[in-house]
């Protein structure tokens, strides 16, 4: 049925009514969706990263001061420093404040509000590394549970 | 055929905008939650006893390089600090015990900034970030001198 309306349509509006009565009904809802994605969109390259937490609206408060300043560089310092510890410490707690610290530091980089991102770097992936090895130990210490008490000998706890 | 297209998107926002933007969605939701998180850790580690062995995994620290990490004892000072014995707990780990007022403080800011409204993370000059890692150095390897290990090591 598009084909003798065709011609006329595309010439005379600038938007393909090509299907007529069923095609429409699905653009529309886009615009609605569009809108509200629209703000975190803007935000891209954080946003996809930052996992589950407080997600977009949580943060975009980007506007606040001045550009160019280091009034956020608390976050990289303490991202790397919870990051070393929890690295030496196993610490599975301390592995997850240091990665969203640092997450945040780069973000604050990214806003020209701090300059030490590189920081939060390092706290990242050093707590994405404790997280890592104190699930593993977790993991490594239920199995063992699970063998001692099917092997019905308790000597295997004497560690 | 916008009636039928409008409907639908507005139904849709309808359904999804109280649950978001109700409760849920504000600032006081992440600091209650950590402590009661928090609380919660503290009333299991009073009921299961870590000094019993295999309560708790062993500290990595330990069983590969023989050395206290900063955080060992910790789960026995928690536990002793939840059963009132503030000596036992000190004697476990005192980098723990006189640690846990400092976390209790960075929280009540938090609390306050998010009553009024706040979400992001408060600024802090980077200096305290390097004095608690100096500290924990500090501790850290005291703890591993034999001379010091009667009052620092758990």
């Amino acid at each position: 049925m598009s084909l003798p309306g065709g011609p006329q349509d595309p010439y005379s509006t600038p938007q393909q009514p090509a299907g007529g009565v069923p095609v429409p009904p699905p653009p529309p809802p886009p615009v609605p969706y569009g809108a509200p994605v629209a703000p975190p969109a803007a935000y891209g390259a954080p946003a996809p990263g930052y996992g589950g937490y407080g997600q977009p609206p949580a943060m975009p408060p980007t506007g606040y001061g001045p550009m160019g300043g280091t009034e956020k560089n608390g976050l990289g310092t303490w991202s790397l420093v919870l990051g070393i510890v929890s690295f030496f410490c196993g610490g599975f707690i301390t592995g997850i404040v240091a990665v969203i610290l640092g997450k945040q530091s780069k973000r604050a980089q990214a806003n020209g509000q701090a300059t030490n991102g590189n920081l939060g770097q390092i706290g990242m992936v050093l707590g994405w590394i404790a997280i890592a090895i104190s699930v593993l130990v977790i993991i490594g210490w239920i199995v063992l549970i699970i063998i001692g008490s099917t092997s019905t000998s308790s000597t295997t706890f004497s560690n | 055929m916008t009636i039928t297209s409008d409907a639908p998107g507005r139904v849709r926002t309808v359904v999804a905008d109280p649950t978001r933007s109700a409760a849920w969605r504000s600032p006081l939701v992440a600091p209650l939650a950590l402590a009661g998180a928090a609380l919660l850790g503290a009333l299991v580690v009073r009921v299961v006893d870590p000094n019993v062995a295999g309560h708790y995994p062993v500290c990595l620290s330990l069983t590969l390089t023989g050395t206290y990490c900063p955080f060992c004892g910790g789960l026995r000072a928690v536990h002793d600090l939840m059963l009132g014995n503030v000596a036992g707990a000190f004697g476990m780990n005192p980098l723990v015990v006189l640690g846990l007022p400092f976390l209790g403080l960075a929280w009540w800011r938090w609390m306050r900034r998010a009553a009024r409204g706040a979400r992001v993370i408060a600024r802090t000059p980077t200096w305290p970030a390097w004095v608690t890692f100096g500290v924990i150095a500090a501790f850290w390897v005291a703890r591993n001198i034999p001379a010091l290990q009667g009052w620092l090591a758990p």
